[in-house]
């Protein structure tokens, strides 16, 4: 049974496109995660994943290696749905 | 003297490495991803300007570029924190019945069918009908309109929505992240996106000229074995008119349009603004006062308005209910004195009674409250009732003695200078103007007719998402819209809009800061002109392009030929610079 959650994580300090582009590919590298995106203007990753497969930590992990810091998180309904 | 031109040099090396460092961080950055940015030209000239000993050139490229970057990345801090304002909004808890008692959890795990418990100032957390109590609900964040609506058993909320008053207990229908408000956070940021995308068109110039100069000057050297030649082409070639081009215009264009009360908010969105050709307005707020006042005041049978307006007066004295507001206000404003009374009581959902001194009831509401007082209200009177929510009112009664004696009519004005702004609008080149409202059609069509709008160019009974809709279907018949409204309903629209204005003093923060152009004034002309400034503003940017394209093509053309040398050639090429900054200038003046 597959538990697909659909989160907006939003940084405070998302500033260089380029970083953007790199967190994006990283996330979406993990195993469970269905999609991903950074939408810059918001300085927010919207991402869709398994939570049975992988935890909102490892995500987060893999942002605050890159230095982002989470400022919010806006839990969504996947796209599904 | 060759100390002091030492020691310049050394400054102006300096300058550059400061201003540069971030540049080639951007540079190499657009590299790894596959892009030719005009960042990696500005290096790359920057660097050969050292070698030639023309550090001045290096210093003034890296600032100016360096300036671009600044507006730009200010720009997006402010729709940032527009987004975050929503987010820290969001209730994070809800009261619930389970069982016999009352809980607090998280609003994500709120069930459907629970009850949900309302208390005056929350934060409605989901969507749901309401199964008991009654409120006075400002749902402004979710329809954008000012007038509070009133909820009781029966009416459907939605989160988002704000009580002011009362008591309600709701059963949740659409919970957590299937709420109006969360849906309404998700749609700004996903709509704030498609922005960026559309790619500067100096970046899609870079695309090809940044590495076609850097591969010609690397033939130069080829060719010619002479790396002085090489590295004077390069430099020569890096565009200083053309990055100079655009800030300067922006930043006198947009410092003379503030000194006016109006900020156009980044460079980048001029040119989508000088193509505009149709403007979408919110109407409440927007083009009307946003804030309910008495229209009307008449008596039945002979009772004079002042009359009336006494004893509606007295009876409101002790209610916070927006209609009251205005009916005091109408009474302070006439020189009334309301008709001393006793005691108050205030009937949610149909007005307020009060006990006069001398023992006479005095009642302001509907024809509901009328009935459960037992006062009958003729058919005539209903008929002057009748014509007047036909303007677009909401007609309140007043009862006196058991007797009803006159009508308060409450409407929500246009703004004074709105059929004139609205007509500027046509005659600074707007092909079509369209009225989007949360509102019922009657008071939409009322306030379009006064105002000279086409009938068929009103859309009422909108929720955010169909204003989202609209904007969406009129860019598809081939429009470019530009929507302006004030409230954080209207921020879905506003993204979706190729251009977005909000409006001075009604604005919502939010609002505000997605906005392309905010206006700190609530003067409606200030949209006609906003229009008209950017584009002069486009022409002197197009017109500083131009010149630097053709300065730097003859230029290059000349180093080729030997007929321009580095001396003459940056002679040239600083004219060039300061001409476009000249152009730029005009715009401070009127």
């Amino acid at each position: 049974m597959s538990d697909i959650r659909r989160e907006m994580i939003m940084f405070s300090n998302l500033n260089c496109p380029t970083c953007a582009a790199k967190l994006e590919t990283a996330v979406r590298a993990l195993p469970g995660v269905a999609s991903a995106k950074v939408v810059f203007g918001a300085a927010s990753l919207d991402v869709e994943y398994d939570a049975g497969k992988v935890a909102y930590d490892r995500i987060a992990d893999v942002a605050s290696r890159m230095g982002l810091s989470v400022s919010a998180r806006v839990p969504g309904t996947p796209s599904g749905n | 003297m060759t100390t002091m031109t030492h020691y310049i040099n050394w400054l102006m090396i300096a300058i550059a490495l400061v201003a540069g460092v971030p540049i080639a961080r951007e540079a190499i950055g657009k590299l790894r991803l596959k892009q030719f940015s005009i960042a990696l030209l500005v290096v790359f000239a920057s660097i050969g300007a050292i070698i030639i000993g023309e550090a001045w050139e290096a210093a003034v490229v890296t600032v100016l570029f360096a300036l671009g970057g600044w507006l730009e990345s200010r720009t997006l801090a402010r729709t940032r924190s527009a987004l975050k304002e929503l987010v820290d909004m969001m209730p994070r808890t809800a009261r619930v019945r389970r069982g016999a008692d009352i809980v607090e959890v998280s609003a994500y795990d709120v069930r459907q069918g629970d009850i949900v418990i309302i208390r005056p100032g929350d934060m409605v957390p989901v969507d749901g009908k309401v199964v008991a109590g009654s409120a006075s609900l400002d749902t402004s964040s979710v329809t954008g309109e000012s007038m509070p609506t009133e909820a009781m058993a029966g009416t459907a909320v939605t989160s988002g929505s704000v009580t002011l008053g009362g008591y309600l207990e709701v059963e949740a229908e659409r919970v957590g992240t299937d709420t109006t408000f969360s849906r309404l956070i998700y749609m700004i940021a996903e709509a704030g996106d498609q922005k960026p995308k559309m790619q500067r068109t100096l970046d899609k110039f870079a695309q090809w000229y940044t590495p076609s100069v850097i591969t010609a000057s690397v033939l130069v050297y080829a060719i010619t074995r002479d790396a002085h030649l090489a590295l004077t082409f390069l430099v020569i070639a890096c565009p200083g008119a053309l990055v100079a081009a655009a800030p300067v215009a922006i930043i006198a264009g947009l410092g003379s349009a503030a000194r006016q009360g109006v900020l156009i908010k980044g460079g980048e969105r001029l040119e989508r603004i000088a193509r505009i050709d149709t403007v979408a307005f919110d109407k409440t707020g927007t083009l009307t006062m946003g804030k309910p006042q008495v229209v009307a005041v008449e008596g039945f049978a002979g009772k004079s308005a002042d009359e009336v307006l006494a004893a509606a007066a007295g009876a409101e004295l002790r209610s916070e209910h927006h209609l009251a507001t205005a009916v005091l206000a109408r009474a302070q404003a006439d020189g009334v004195e309301p008709l001393p009374a006793l005691d108050w009581e205030i009937r949610a959902g149909q007005g307020a009674i009060a006990h006069l001194e001398g023992g006479a009831l005095t009642a302001v509401g509907n024809l509901a409250l009328m009935r459960s007082l037992g006062i009958d209200v003729p058919q005539d009177q209903l008929h002057m009732v009748a014509h007047r929510e036909a303007q677009g009112e909401t007609v309140t009664l007043v009862a006196l003695a058991g007797e009803a004696i006159g009508l308060i009519g409450i409407a929500d004005q246009p703004r004074p200078e709105a059929a004139a702004a609205i007509a500027a609008l046509s005659k600074a080149g707007i092909k079509n103007v369209v009225m989007l409202t949360g509102d019922n059609e009657r008071a939409a069509r009322h306030v379009a007719g006064l105002l000279g709008i086409e009938p068929s160019s009103v859309r009422s009974g909108l929720m955010p998402d169909d204003k989202v809709a609209t904007i969406r279907s009129l860019q598809q018949s081939g429009a470019r819209v530009a929507m302006v409204g004030d409230g954080i309903n209207d921020a879905p629209a506003l993204a979706m809009a190729d251009v977005s204005v909000s409006m001075g003093a009604s604005a919502t923060r939010a609002a505000m800061e997605v906005a392309d152009i905010a206006l700190m004034s609530d003067n409606l002309m200030r949209i006609p002109q906003a229009f008209a400034h950017s584009r002069r503003m486009v022409q002197v940017i197009k017109q500083n392009v131009v010149l630097a394209v053709v300065v730097v093509a003859v230029l290059l053309a000349g180093v080729l030929v030997g007929r321009v040398h580095l001396a003459s050639g940056m002679f040239i090429h600083e004219a060039s610079i300061l001409l476009v900054t000249l152009n730029g200038l005009r715009l401070l003046r009127r």
